[in-house]
């Protein structure tokens, strides 16, 4: 055999890898193109912030009339031993000026302020602002690949493992103060951890055992604790303790209102300990709430004994007051769009050029920020009979397990048109399944892709002996059974959603595939995907990072993922889906970097080849900030490692004096 | 129309019956009669619109999404007279905005032909391919442009006309029927039966919709068919309907089964039938046609809203109330207003329908000066 | 006496259509699947991240305290109880408050825009239903023809959307998405640049609704005019040498006002549901976007207790427009009151 030329062992080669693959034909998904237009440095851990003590501290200029006038104590007592210390050089915009108000819209309602107990205070940032958590998952966006190696450290400045992992002991920052005054000390975590994580009777967010079996706490002295556990454990673990799980409560005024301290009070009452309309109550946070008027508003202000510095040493935050006008999700957007509102999420893909027509005007008062694609819609077909009525639903579920039937689907989509009914424009790109295109987790590499191709869809079909023996137009079950016809479920308020359906009903009847859609408001809709019994749905799932909604994506629990969910116990496991589960656990229990980095390949390799899920398309989110905020980083993602209101780092946003809004209770600070 | 002749003539002139009366006076009034040929224009359109619609209703046009109207243009780009023709659009996508514009391109012109072979259609049972007109040589005319598939708007609202007034006059016909039974009945009749009556009318009136509407998707079978689904929510409209007619009809009953000619009639011995049916019913005419015509765009607009919960119009069946939810958005709106195009059908038909009315109440009329 | 008697026969009679109406939203959202509870659930997951698993305890926890682990019959008659003998409608499970505080925080608000709304609505309809009356066939009448055409043709979310759009997106409004803005939220007492205020936020919802209630009046009132117009006893008016002016407001219009003010009464449920399009594309907080809420998240008894309060407003509106016409009316007053 002559020596192959260069030209030809490529060609060769490539003949090799394609049968080595069993004839997969599978095509990897093209490369995208990235709408944030942004070149941003990633930075290493250290370079957001650390904890040291500064020579001299400034603080807001009506906050020191009244230290001067003697109605609050000196700065220097509000402040702890080392405060954190924000470092300049990540900061977008540089050091900032103190003044100005700083306005949410949010569509929640607050249920109540003892966050322990399990309340929220209405989502959108108003619980993110006033709870602070031992570490923090938000800002993570920024760090580097090789830096990420866990969560930031927030009240726990510091923590180290023992030699055999099974011994975490953390360190909380010095000499802080809750914003009453009331010293922040393990007190505070002891409470949390016996009185409401442990304590059955108390809907904390992180259950009882659920942190790791076994796990015990202990106290060292009034900075440190330590958790010790029956197995080793790893680096993930402290990953639970940030928001929402790892949130330590005013012990101080909680305290009283206990049922182990207090024989009168009951578990309702303690629950209900800290109504909503009951203000002002002690935080951690930047801002203190001190009005709520239901339905309408909440205004907060600054807290005078907030534990953190810009490297100037002025106290954060900048902003003396905060607002959460008490509206819809959706008019949080339209707000951000007309300026009334600071700080929007646009995740509606349909509304992204109006939006950006309206800000390139120079009067706009709002900039548009794409982030990257992370955003993902897809279709699931049920694998298991859960919720099967009759015999056609049963056939229909073994038709769903054939990897040839998914193919076939997934190549009788045109992706492009799907992306261009949501939104037209540059916006969609196909995706199919796994990890978004947008996560510092995805590898183009092992995310494969069937593309729109009629001929090849028909002809997986005809090979499944799916034939149309009635003439009717739609492909029959095999020996001449009923009609395919499909029923999807979604949810009827998402219109992007419907869109998509009425393009994938269309393209599919062109393969001879009927689908039904059927639109269920969300209550139902959620109800019926959690139950598992529906035989296909078609819904939104981000899937930004493994750890992240991985029981929506991955076979990890009995009912995870909702669309192969365990029946009376037993589970028919798909070939891949025991590898799935596998190298997930891998991913979860290793701490060396390449080991992780290969088992997310193996995820996205899985997933995407098997067809798991058959995905439509990927779309950016958009962050609406209003123009004069500063220090709103570009690049934020709307979700990453947490929401943006974490990730952007409220604390160090601020507006120059002269674009200042006013405030509604200027010189005001929470009175206990 | 004062007949002067002297009485010898008039006597020899043959005397029309109330209805030959009627059809006299309608069709001397051009506003009615401009509403009939309206009405037979929309029903023409249901009919034929196989015919009439250049594309099916699901025909995708994969080169032209959300693009606009064209225009017919009988001037060519050099000057001078030609055959109507209409232009293709130039894409352009502004790289800030990421807006699009369509330009109509002089290179991409597209003669208009009458008669031209296009798709298949049924009609009646036979299948069809000619179209009323098209674009010379199967080029691709959209006169009020395409949605987000690429599917032709004309061609959609006119499939769509079927299935819109074939619902909206089932259920305002049925709604008007059993309004006009109970309200007239109830306010005949009076007492304990009207007291009963009316508390029902009140129930249906309060009827909780929304949760009504939720719980309708909810029970829907999961491969229950198009027809079948059609009819139900038909059902549902009208039950949800008559009981406006029935109170208001119940009233004007009220006022007038006290007025003199009634009294005659009982008097003279009438049966209640008769009375109902000789006197009272003719005096709600009017009212019942204003009702009518009221109720029409009403139930073409909760059907929208039906599709857009689920329970109403599914594919591959199309109507002017699925077609609106298309533009339920802003970005729909601003982009594509074309979307809308089926509010005009409504107001049309709803104007033409009106038109008619107006006529026949006019020539009904026992009062009118001819 | 006569007149007591059946003021009280009408108010024994709406007593079983009020339980009627509240059985019937009650086992309407207990028919469509899913609960409070799951709502909360799909909420809490989606905003925390923690999955189904772990809420598992807290979900079964929370549905035995709110009482949704028993049987719709027992629910119900706990519920029917708590008003009957305690005036009590329950508590809301979204807003974790008594009923009655959620909607009565809403109602005034609802009945006033509803009201204002009816009135001026009713009134542009008489006017115009009288010129194109008097103008009929001409150009007049088209023309108020079609602008009451539009009313009803135009669906009010096209309408709301393009007001939104315009506010939001054109004039970079600062009006939007709320009654007032922050500085008056804070300021307790009635003052007229506090309403000025509120006007400039609901503007809206007026602009549509009452275009589009005005319809129906516009058209019945012409239609009924012209009726009217034709009868012996304008034309007998009219020969006594009445001037039109007179004939026209003294003899056809009070008689033409009859179905009007028949329809008014059915407008009071209108008040409540009427602006929901409307309120919730521009995301003001009145009863209506609370409906749709309600029912998309299964607050129960805030559901019935709205639906309770509007078919109560609707027997009452009912009452007093049928007193209105028997008022107005004296062949009604005849009919009414002398049969049985």
């Amino acid at each position: 055999m002559t020596a192959l030329t260069p030209m030809k062992s490529v060609l060769v080669a490539t003949v090799c890898s394609v049968a080595l693959t069993g004839g997969a034909q599978a095509d990897l998904l093209p490369p995208e193109k990235d709408l944030s237009g942004l070149e941003y440095e990633t930075i290493g851990r250290g370079d957001l912030y650390d904890y040291r003590a500064l020579d001299g501290y400034s603080e807001a200029p009506f906050l020191a009339d009244m230290v001067a006038g003697g109605t609050l104590p000196p700065l220097a007592d509000r402040l702890p031993e080392e405060p954190l210390v924000f470092k300049t050089g990540a900061m977008s915009d540089g050091i900032g000026e103190y003044g100005g108000v700083f306005r949410h819209v949010i569509g929640g309602r607050p249920e109540g302020w003892n966050w322990l107990a399990g309340q929220h205070q209405g989502w959108g940032g108003i619980n993110m602002a006033i709870q602070e958590c031992l570490v923090r998952q938000g800002p993570r966006w920024q760090i580097k690949a090789e830096d990420q190696t866990g969560p930031l450290p927030n009240l726990a400045k510091s923590w180290s493992w023992n030699d055999d992992n099974t011994q975490l002991t953390m360190t909380l920052i010095k000499g802080a103060k809750w914003s009453d005054g009331d010293a922040f000390d393990t007190e505070d975590i002891r409470f949390w951890w016996e009185d409401n994580v442990e304590d059955k009777n108390v809907a904390a967010r992180l259950k009882a055992g659920s942190l790791a079996p076994g796990a015990k706490l202990e106290i060292l002295d009034e900075a440190s604790f330590r958790f010790t556990f029956d197995e080793p454990q790893s680096e993930s673990l402290v990953e639970r303790l940030a928001y929402i799980e790892g949130c330590p409560g005013p012990s101080h005024v909680l305290k009283p209102l206990h049922p182990k301290y207090n024989s009168e009070a009951t578990y309702e009452g303690y629950t209900q300990a800290m109504p909503a309309d009951n203000l002002p109550i002690p935080v951690m946070g930047a801002w203190v709430p001190v009005l709520h008027k239901a339905d309408e508003l909440v205004v907060m202000r600054r807290n005078p004994f907030y534990w953190k510095v810009d490297e100037t040493g002025q106290q954060l935050p900048y902003y003396n007051e905060m607002h959460f006008r008490l509206s819809t999700w959706d008019d949080r957007t339209t707000q951000a769009v007309a300026g009334t509102g600071d700080f929007s999420n646009m995740e509606n893909p349909a509304n992204y050029v109006a939006a950006l027509k309206e800000s390139q005007s120079d009067d706009a008062p709002v900039t548009v920020r794409f982030g990257q694609r992370t955003l993902a819609w897809r279709m699931s077909l049920n694998f298991s009979d859960i919720g099967a009525e009759d015999d056609v639903d049963l056939g229909l579920r073994d038709l769903f397990r054939e990897l040839d039937f998914r193919k076939a689907v997934s190549h009788a989509l045109d992706r492009d048109a799907i992306g261009q009914a949501v939104a037209r424009g540059p916006f969609a790109h196909p995706y199919s399944g796994g990890l978004v295109a947008g996560s510092s987790y995805f590898d183009s590499e092992s995310t494969f892709y069937f593309p729109y191709d009629m001929d090849k869809a028909n002809a997986l079909l005809d090979g499944l002996g799916l034939k149309d023996s009635d003439g009717n137009g739609i492909r029959n079950m095999a020996d001449g059974g009923a009609d395919i016809e499909i029923d999807v479920i979604f949810n009827s308020g998402r219109n992007e959603t419907r869109k998509q359906l009425d393009a994938i009903t269309s393209q599919l009847g062109e393969v001879g595939i009927r689908v039904i859609s059927r639109g269920l408001d969300k209550t139902n809709f959620e109800t019926a995907l959690h139950g598992g019994a529906f035989n296909a749905v078609l819904n939104r799932r981000n899937f930004p990072t493994p750890t992240r909604r991985s029981c929506y994506n991955m076979p990890i629990a009995g009912n995870c993922p909702a669309f192969h969910q365990e029946q009376d116990g037993k589970r028919d496991f798909l070939p891949f889906e025991e590898d799935l589960a596998e190298a997930y656990r891998t991913f979860v229990a290793t701490t060396d970097g390449a080991e992780k980095i290969q088992a997310t390949r193996d995820i996205q390799r899985l997933i995407t080849e098997n067809v798991y899920v058959i995905g439509t398309i990927q779309a950016p989110a958009a962050l609406l900030v209003n123009r004069r905020i500063r220090n709103a980083h570009p690049g934020t993602p709307v979700y990453m490692f947490q929401w943006a209101e974490d990730a952007i780092i409220r604390e160090r946003l601020w507006t120059p004096a002269e674009q200042q809004l006013d405030e509604l209770m200027p010189g005001k600070i929470a009175e206990y | 129309m004062v007949d002067v002749t002297m009485n010898a003539e008039a006597a020899n002139h043959v005397s029309l019956s109330y209805w030959q009366l009627v059809r006299k006076r309608f069709r001397a009034n051009r506003y009615g009669m401009a509403g009939m040929i309206g009405c037979l224009i929309v029903l023409s359109c249901a009919l034929f619109s196989g015919f009439l619609a250049p594309y099916g209703a699901q025909s995708k046009d994969k080169a032209a999404l959300y693009s606009p109207p064209q225009t017919i243009s009988i001037i060519a780009p050099e000057g001078g007279l030609t055959w109507p023709f209409v232009r293709g659009f130039d894409e352009e996508m502004d790289p800030v905005t990421y807006e699009f514009t369509f330009v109509p391109s002089d290179e991409k012109i597209a003669p208009l032909r009458l008669f031209v072979q296009g798709e298949p259609y049924t009609m009646l049972g036979i299948e069809f391919t000619t179209h009323l007109f098209g674009g010379q040589d199967g080029a691709k005319v959209h006169l009020l442009g395409t949605d987000g598939l690429g599917r032709d708007v004309l061609s959609r609202m006119l499939h769509g006309t079927k299935v819109t007034i074939l619902m909206a006059v089932m259920v305002m016909a049925a709604a008007c029927v059993i309004g006009t039974m109970v309200g007239v009945s109830s306010g005949y009749f009076g007492g304990t039966y009207d007291l009963i009556v009316q508390r029902g009318v009140e129930f249906v009136k309060s009827f909780p919709d929304l949760p009504l509407y939720l719980a309708l998707v909810a029970v829907l079978p999961r491969r229950a068919d198009a027809a079948a689904i059609f009819v139900m929510f038909a059902a549902i409209l009208v039950l949800l309907r008559w009981a406006d007619l029935a109170r208001e009809l119940r009233g004007k009953v009220v006022a007038i089964k006290s007025v003199d000619f009634v009294n005659a009639a009982v008097a003279v011995g009438a049966s209640d039938g008769r009375i109902i049916r000789r006197h009272i019913i003719p005096n709600m005419s009017s009212h019942i046609l204003v009702w009518a015509t009221y109720t029409l765009p009403e139930i073409i607009l909760l059907e929208s809203f039906l599709s857009f919960l689920g329970v109403g119009v599914q594919l591959p069946m199309v109507s002017w109330g699925s077609m609106l939810n298309q533009a339920r958005d802003i970005q729909a709106l601003t982009a594509a207003p074309w979307l809308l195009a089926p509010v005009g059908m409504i107001v049309i038909s709803v104007l033409a329908f009106n038109a008619l009315g107006d006529g026949l109440r006019d020539a009904m009329d026992p009062y009118s000066n001819d | 006496m006569a007149l007591l008697l059946y003021l009280l026969k009408r108010i024994l009679v709406s007593i079983p259509l009020l339980i009627g109406i509240s059985i019937v939203s009650f086992a309407l959202v207990i028919a469509v699947p899913g609960d409070f509870v799951d709502s909360w659930l799909s909420q809490t997951v989606a905003q925390t991240g923690l999955t189904h698993a772990e809420l598992q305890d807290q979900a079964d926890a929370m549905r035995i305290k709110l009482g949704l682990d028993k049987s719709l019959a027992h629910q119900y008659f706990i519920w029917l109880k708590g008003i009957v003998f305690s005036g009590d409608f329950g508590q809301s499970f979204v807003y974790s408050k008594p009923v009655t505080e959620v909607i009565g925080l809403r109602l005034p608000r609802t009945l006033g825009l509803a009201l204002v709304t009816l009135i001026v609505g009713q009134l542009i309809g008489v006017m115009l239903g009288i010129y194109a009356a008097t103008h009929q066939y001409k150009l007049g009448d088209t023309l108020a023809t079609l602008v009451a055409f539009f009313g009803i043709v135009i669906p009010k979310f096209v309408m709301s959307l393009v007001i939104l759009y315009l506010m939001a997106y054109v004039w970079n409004s600062s009006y939007i998405g709320s009654l007032y803005s922050p500085e008056f939220i804070l300021q307790e007492h009635f003052s007229f640049a506090k309403m000025w205020d509120f006007f400039l936020h609901v503007w809206p919802i007026l602009f549509i609704s009452i275009w589009a209630g005005q319809a129906y009046t516009t058209r019945m009132m012409r239609g009924n005019l012209l009726d009217v117009m034709n009868a012996q006893y304008i034309e007998t008016a009219r020969a006594k040498g009445l001037s039109r002016g007179k004939v026209l407001f003294r003899h056809a219009v009070p008689n033409a006002l009859h179905p009007v003010i028949m329809n008014m009464g059915g407008r009071f449920d209108y008040m409540v549901k009427g602006e929901i399009e409307i309120a919730i594309v521009m995301g003001i907080p009145t009863l209506g976007p609370l409906i749709l809420s309600s029912v998309t998240e299964r607050d129960m008894y805030v559901l019935s207790a709205i639906f309770l309060l509007i078919s109560g407003l609707l027997v009452v509106g009912n009452l007093l427009a049928d007193f209105a016409l028997a008022l107005l009316d004296p062949r009604v007053r005849r009919a009414e009151f002398s049969k049985g």
